[in-house]
């Protein structure tokens, strides 16, 4: 089981609920360690003192300032703390915004958070179910390991209340300080657009991240097997180039016209997802993919039998039409 | 209960999930602890830039 990466509180008005927060996320790629080539001597980092080339172990290592001609501040654990004193304790909620509203730009990390206690499931349950009601995300700031991070809480889909880290306005780069250009946008022709239009058109789809798998690290993970059982690794094929763009109208119709073939050639999801499974077995997750290619309305905000009603309904509908 | 650095450690004390190593920020990032389980920043009292790694000297002025 994880073990929180903070303990703190959640503050919504008067209202204090004491949670615990977890990591809902993480990475699911290959992770290499480093050799020297030619040993299976593995390469390590050492903190030293830079002039006794001693290590110094953790707690020895305190964070300093530079302030100008070499010179450093010395800053303790306990000094920052004292600076915004109960901030790295909890979260105030300041505003409420709606989700849309924040540009992804600024998404960081997201983590659970959970009642620290069975007790606190009530004041938590009832911030959850306000905010699902409402579709907002409260806004706050709070401190965690000697920095402030600014947040979006919001009611997650398993009845969890998501906290996802936001970057600050002043993390944000300028393109005009950073590029070395910006790029000039010409007002694109009528039938250009209206066939890119078309295009993006045929290409519209429901967002549904269990479709795409990364495809990269099932090769390496791929290669790796085959390197330990001593198999011949032989180099794929790369990928035709695409052919030049002459006129971008004609490349956008063909593109529109092989759209259209690939859709006729497979079957409509609606047909697909006909439930022949018994849904009262089915846990919220399913449901709520089955709901989500029967284009169920709301279904975010349902619960996992409101989920069972709405998908049976809809696939009854689906079947008639 | 050990007697060196873990009883300094507000976050060893609270019982929170963290690491000791130093996070290193890059575009992979990396922790100086090989055993490390989460590069998450937020499980890193200490940070450090790649940047601020590189010796003085070895810096381009390119
Ligand atoms: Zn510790
Ligand atoms: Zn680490």
């Amino acid at each position: 089981m994880a073990r929180p990466i903070w303990h703190g509180a959640i503050n919504f008005g008067l209202v204090t609920v004491p949670v615990d927060m977890f990591g809902a996320t993480e990475d699911h790629t290959v992770s290499f360690r480093q050799f020297e080539r030619g040993t299976s001597d593995r390469i390590r980092y050492k903190r030293v003192n830079e002039r006794t080339g001693d290590e110094v172990a953790y707690g020895d290592i305190v964070k300093g300032a530079e302030v100008g001609d070499g010179e450093y501040v010395i800053i303790e654990p306990e000094e920052l703390d004292q600076i915004a004193p109960g901030r790295s304790r909890t979260i105030d909620i300041s505003s409420f915004v709606a989700l849309e509203e924040i540009d992804p730009i600024h998404f960081q990390k997201t983590y659970w958070l959970a009642p620290a206690k069975e007790e606190y499931g009530k004041a938590y349950g009832l911030l959850l179910q306000a905010m699902r009601k409402t579709g907002r995300a409260g806004i706050a700031n709070f401190v965690m390991r000697g920095k402030e991070y600014l947040t979006a809480v919001r009611a997650g889909d398993d009845d969890l209340l998501l906290l996802t880290t936001l970057l600050f306005a002043e993390d944000l780069r300028d393109p005009a300080k950073e590029l070395k250009s910006l790029p000039e946008i010409t007002p694109a022709r009528g039938r250009e657009l209206d066939m890119a239009v078309t295009l993006i058109d045929s290409m519209t789809d429901d967002w549904t991240p269990e479709d795409y798998e990364d495809t990269y690290a099932r090769r390496v993970e791929k290669l790796i097997e085959d390197k330990k059982a001593g198999r011949e690794v032989v180099a794929e094929d790369a990928p035709a180039h695409p052919t030049k763009v002459v006129d971008l109208f004609e490349a956008l119709s063909k593109s529109v016209e092989s759209r259209k073939r690939r859709r006729s050639d497979t079957p409509s999801k609606r047909a697909a997802a006909k439930p022949s499974v018994d849904l009262s077995n089915l846990t919220k997750a399913e449901l709520d993919k089955m709901a989500r290619e029967l284009d169920v309305k709301g279904r975010s905000k349902m619960t996992r039998d409101q989920l069972q009603d709405a998908v049976a309904t809809a696939s009854t509908s689906a079947q008639a039409s | 209960m050990p007697t060196t650095p873990e009883r300094r450690c507000p976050e060893c004390v609270a019982a929170v999930a963290h690491c000791h190593g130093t996070l290193i920020q890059a575009a992979a990032p990396e922790c100086t602890d090989t055993t490390c389980a989460d590069l998450d920043i937020a499980l890193h009292p200490l940070v450090i830039n790649l940047a601020d790694l590189t010796p003085v000297r070895s810096r381009s002025v390119a």
